[in-house]
């Protein structure tokens, strides 16, 4: 009775005190009776947020398990915003399966119908159970167990990153460096891999997490930074709703670097007002186009795009080359490798755009901060500087049951603190900016409401 | 001098340190996974960046280089063998060597490939210590229109690669081209002929284009044919011999040897033209050069020295770019620079100065796992070159799995199954139909690259863009090119007709597979010429351009084939097709479209049970079905069929980790 010894009956009160006695006489056949409802990750109550799921296992003392059951087998008992469906898919026991489907808010607590075999006692004392999940769920949302039935879950299992850009990326560079210390908190036996669903600047990767993947918490992935001006600029292409995810976390931001040539002779974004430069951008309506367009729109800049650049680096080089007169680059990239053309006095940085300051560039104006709050494309600047502030990040498919994303919550918090991740990167100059899920999931609300006119100038941006 | 003895002392401390041991384990699993059509290259090296994490650095840069250096050795192994490319850059190997596989030659273009594949490589490497000192200048000076002048003159050789008929090579570009405009344009970002499909928006995946053009249509006929690969048992009890052949071979030509490696170290450090190209141009160069008698494109050892030490040298070249600028010469280098930033090694013209030992050890690598990789190549050849022997019905249906799942490891989707069937089925017609695919291919690279440098030379240049100082010489250099090669093959062809009578012409209908693909090419241009009017004027220019050419060569095509001229004693070309060609003995046309039919019909047919129940348990019952139909005993068939995927699933679930695409019950069951 690993973990109803932590229940404490006497909070139950008079309605439930039936069932409890049922289920302390649940010994008469072979199910999966065991649960805990005692506790729940403190932070959840003070957020407002639905207690997690409950699950059962299995008791030690019930005689009338079949030998070839797993012992650590769990079933979910009170999903609450889960329903339970017929997979076919889960390996748990053979031939029996309990998969999660896409959540539908309000839904009831599932019915495991295929374990029951022990006849009507069976049936009325899961009843019981799952009454006495949602009285005590809803009662107290104070429950500490789904942590480790998450991690019971895991154990053993094959988590699949989801990448959305190419191989050998910056995406996969902060994709390893994360599994490598994900490793060191995850149950022994539970592998990571990375998997690549690349096309369409990451649309493809994120319909596939948000429709064909595993929603049972095994498959999670890093859309492209553009996941919500995705759905302005391709309605049709894209089939997800950004703030339906699950948001895990960021790991790091994204901003960019407004640059110009120093002979150009502009070395201000007051000076890019005056002179028109021509400006290194890779397809149109694609994010560099966005910011380039943003500045030209709110504050006047005269920057004229020069698209089809293959890349952030080629984009750079024709800078560097003196084929085109500007760009924005990434912060990390100016400040590690491309410094020495900045003390030469090669190049100018005009300013930047993004949310968090960046360290080393201070000095300079972001965009957000340039434009008046009353500007009627306000909305169009918050929603670019939200996309550089979300940069890479980790996303879970909706429907996942809560204790499991919460569990990766966790994981992803923990790993990013982590001391010798933290080395490492300083070491090999890998930038890291963490931030939370529910961060995350702010920002893409915020910018999933920004009014129709700002939907529609990323629309027309992307239709010239 | 200097650069001399700072190299060999780096080369020394590889050699003291474990580095070496990790080179060899990267020798070794290249040389292994690039045997895999599909799998190997790109995906091989993207499977093994997770776990050089652990690794210090220098180690895990030596690993990973290591690892692709050997993948263009042994990536001539199923070109050889089966005429499937290992890789895309050994697509020009299976012109020449595949002929050699069948004439029972596998052994002599093996030993004549990894010889001249371990001597290019380091002798790539060697022409890159060399050019370091110029390559900053040269790089910061090749922008935007000398990129195009290079494209241009990549595209003019073309022209030497479309075989018998102008026309029908020109033509065949331009459905490569067709192709390559398949998906978002960067310029004005227009869909163009994606259908509706997000999985078309980036395009059709260069591998897929490699399998299908040349693998798939290759499988087809040794299904039909059902025999084995090499018709004769010549070399059957001295295969070693047919090796040492080859090494002979390679090692009496030298110059051949020098110059293609050469050009190609030097090409492979333009950006954006790697592997997949260069030793195309090699190849058009060195059989448009050769003087005598030739049999380029049927089984010249030449050939395969030529392209064999090219694509190992562009490997050199394509690390300066990446080294220098953090832009991936190459699409495999864009993992090795994964790797480099990774391990927090930044790149940066210091990697030529500060860092320069740095980039000698990378250099070195190459050096060392090209002969460990040419070592491990003969080793394998002795029990690989066996496999010529073995029966069509078993070696068709394993082979077909493995490119399929090579496929798949393109985006994962089924839009890669659909599009590698659908290429491949073009790609036979083409093969039957005796349309080059050479310039097909090369034209499908190309195009894209024209596109882009044009546009951005155009927005910055205007037309001046034309008169730059490296430009217009380039230019004319293309224009001369093409014209010399027609002259010589109008002398050619009037010197051929000299001594015979004065030819006939005559109007004949005769259903031909030629004859097919004209009218085919015709539909197919028209219909994207008119599609494209669509387009704004800047996204719709080029293709109408190219489609409209297109049109005209599928016409001259056509006519050609109705109106034949008839010369008393059949003139044969002397001159190469560029294509490998099947000869179906005394099968009628009837019995070859027939088995073609039902052997696509059933691939289709194993792809849609595919998405209904898997990939995996898809191509098992494919592979079993296959192999009994083609008249393997079933307790046999049985038996082979457990064994491989008891293998297969070894190798692609439990040590590549490989993912599939989703089939049917998993989007809706779950």
């Amino acid at each position: 009775m690993r973990n109803a010894d932590r229940l404490s009956l006497d909070k139950m009160g008079d309605v439930l005190s039936a069932d409890a006695h049922t289920l302390a006489c649940c010994s008469g056949g072979p199910a999966v009776v065991a649960f805990d409802l005692s506790a729940t990750p403190a932070g959840r109550k003070e957020n407002d947020i639905a207690p997690g799921p409950v699950s059962a296992s299995l008791r030690t003392d019930n005689s009338c398990i079949p030998d070839n059951w797993n012992a650590n087998l769990t079933r979910p008992l009170c999903q609450f915003q889960q329903v339970a469906r017929h997979s076919g898919a889960n390996p748990m026991v053979p031939g029996m399966s309990l998969a999660p489907s896409k959540g539908v808010r309000g839904d009831a607590h599932p019915i495991p119908t295929n374990i029951i075999t022990g006849g009507d006692m069976m049936k009325r004392t899961l009843t019981a159970i799952c009454t006495a999940g949602i009285a005590l769920g809803v009662g107290f949302a104070a429950l500490d167990a789904s942590a480790q039935t998450a991690e019971d879950f895991y154990a053993g299992k094959t988590i699949r990153l989801i990448s959305s850009t190419g191989a050998g990326g910056t995406m996969d560079l902060y994709l390893l460096l994360f599994m490598k210390y994900a490793q060191k908190h995850l149950p022994a036996g539970t592998e990571m891999v990375l998997e690549h669903r690349t096309g369409a600047g990451g649309i493809v990767g994120m319909n596939h997490m948000f429709t064909a993947a595993n929603k049972d918490g095994t498959e999670f992935g890093m859309p492209t930074p553009s996941i919500v001006t995705n759905t302005f600029t391709q309605p049709d292409a894209t089939r997800y709703v950004p703030n339906e995810f699950t948001a895990l976390g960021r790991l790091v931001d994204l901003p960019r670097v407004y640059v110009a040539r120093a002979d150009s002779g502009v070395s201000t974004f007051e000076d890019a007002m005056e002179t028109p430069l021509s400006h290194s951008i890779l397809a149109i309506g694609t994010s560099t186009h966005q910011v380039m367009a943003a500045a030209n729109d709110v504050i006047g800049t005269q920057f004229r795009a020069v698209p089809g650049y293959s890349g952030g680096g080629p984009a750079f080089l024709g800078m560097e080359q003196g084929e085109v007169q500007s760009t924005t680059a990434e912060p990390a990239n100016l400040l590690v490798n491309k410094w020495h053309l900045v003390e030469d006095g090669t190049l100018n940085i005009l300013g930047w755009v993004g949310i968090d300051p960046i360290d080393g560039l201070s000095d300079y104006p972001s965009l957000l901060d340039l434009t008046p709050d009353d500007h009627a494309l306000r909305g169009v600047v918050e929603t670019v500087s939200n996309t550089a502030a979300i940069g890479l990040s980790l996303i879970m498919p909706p429907g996942v049951p809560q204790e499991r994303t919460d569990y990766i919550r966790d994981l992803l918090d923990t790993v990013m603190r982590d001391p010798e991740l933290l080395a490492e990167a300083a070491e090999r100059q890998i930038p890291i900016n963490h931030a939370t899920g529910a961060w995350l999931q702010e920002r893409l609300e915020a910018d999933m409401g920004q009014p129709e006119d700002v939907r529609d100038w990323f629309l027309q941006l992307s239709q010239q | 001098m200097e650069v001399i003895s700072q190299f060999s002392a780096v080369l020394a401390g590889i050699f003291s340190s474990q580095i070496i041991l990790y080179i060899m384990l990267g020798a070794v699993i290249g040389t292994l996974i690039a045997v895999l059509p599909g799998i190997g290259g790109l995906s091989g090296v993207a499977l093994l960046l997770p776990f050089t994490f652990g690794l210090d650095p220098y180690t895990a840069i030596a690993f990973l280089l290591a690892t692709l250096a050997v993948t263009s050795t042994a990536d001539s192994i199923p070109a050889i063998l089966f005429g499937v490319p290992g890789t895309p850059a050994s697509m020009v190997t299976v012109l020449d060597g595949h002929p050699m596989a069948k004439r029972g030659e596998a052994g002599r273009a093996m030993g004549a490939a990894f010889t001249s594949s371990v001597l290019g490589g380091i002798f790539g490497a060697a022409v890159l210590l060399a050019t370091i000192p110029f390559i900053m200048p040269v790089m910061m000076r090749a922008t935007s229109p000398e990129l195009l002048g290079l494209v241009i003159f990549g595209l003019a050789m073309v022209a030497a690669v479309s075989g018998q008929s102008l026309a029908r090579g020109i033509g065949a570009a331009c459905l490569g081209v067709l192709l390559a405009y398949i998906g978002q344009d960067p310029q004005t970002a227009t869909l163009r002929w994606t259908f509706g499909q997000v999985y078309l928006w980036d395009g059709v995946g260069i591998l897929l284009v490699a399998l299908g053009i040349y693998a798939l249509p290759e499988l087809v006929d040794m299904a039909i044919l059902n025999t084995r690969i090499a018709q004769t048992e010549k070399e059957n009890s001295s295969a070693l011999n047919g090796e040492w052949q080859g090494v002979k071979d390679a090692l009496s030509h030298p110059w051949l040897m020098t110059k293609s490696s050469g050009i190609s170290a030097v090409l492979g450090v333009v950006p954006a033209i790697g592997a997949a190209v260069i030793p195309w141009l090699v190849y058009a160069y060195v059989s448009a050069t050769t003087r005598g008698k030739s049999q380029f494109g049927n089984g010249d050892v030449r050939g395969v020295i030529a392209v064999e030490s090219s694509n190992n040298a562009t490997v050199g070249g394509a690390l300066l770019p990446t080294l220098t600028f953090g832009i991936p010469g190459s699409a495999p280098m864009a993992l090795i620079l994964g790797g480099l930033l990774l391990h927090g090694i930044a790149p940066g013209p210091d990697m030529l100065v500060g860092k320069i030992d740095f980039t000698y050890m990378m250099i070195a690598t190459i050096v060392v796992a090209n002969i460990f990789g040419g070592f491990l190549a003969f080793g394998l050849t002795r029990w690989l070159a066996k496999l010529v022997f073995v029966r069509s019905s078993i070696l068709v249906p394993i082979m077909l799995s493995i490119v399929m799942i090579g496929a798949v490891q393109s985006s994962r989707s089924w839009g890669d199954v659909i599009a590698v069937i659908l290429i491949g089925i073009l790609g036979w017609l083409m093969k039957r139909a005796r349309w080059s695919r050479a310039p097909f291919f090369l034209a499908f690279i190309l195009a894209p690259l024209v596109d882009r440098y044009f546009h951005i030379s155009m927005n910055i240049h205007g037309w001046d863009w034309v008169a730059r100082p490296f430009v217009w010489p380039m230019l004319v250099g293309s224009l001369l090119f093409v014209v010399m090669l027609m002259l010589r093959r109008f002398f050619q062809a009037r010197r051929r007709n000299e001594d015979r009578a004065p030819a006939q012409w005559r109007v004949e209908f005769r259903p031909s597979a030629d004859l097919l693909f004209s009218v085919g090419g015709l539909a197919v241009t028209f219909a994207a010429f008119v599609t494209s009017l669509a387009w704004t004027f800047r996204a719709g220019i080029l293709p109408q351009i190219v489609s409209g050419l297109g049109i005209a060569c599928c016409v001259i095509a056509l006519v050609t084939c109705v109106l034949h001229r008839r010369v008393p004693d059949a003139a044969t070309a002397t001159e190469g097709n560029f294509d490998i060609e099947t000869d179906f003995g005394q099968m009628t046309q009837k019995t070859v479209s027939w088995r073609a039919g039902l052997f696509l019909g059933a691939l289709c047919v194993m792809c849609g049970l595919g998405w209904l129940i898997g990939l995996p348990v898809a191509l098992i019952g494919f592979v079993l079905l296959a192999m009994i139909a083609m008249g393997e005993r079933p307790i046999q068939a049985f038996v082979i069929c457990v064994a491989t995927s008891v293998v297969g699933w070894a190798l692609f679930e439990k040590f590549l980790r490989l993912s599939w695409p989703n089939p049917l019950y998993q989007l809706f069951g779950g």
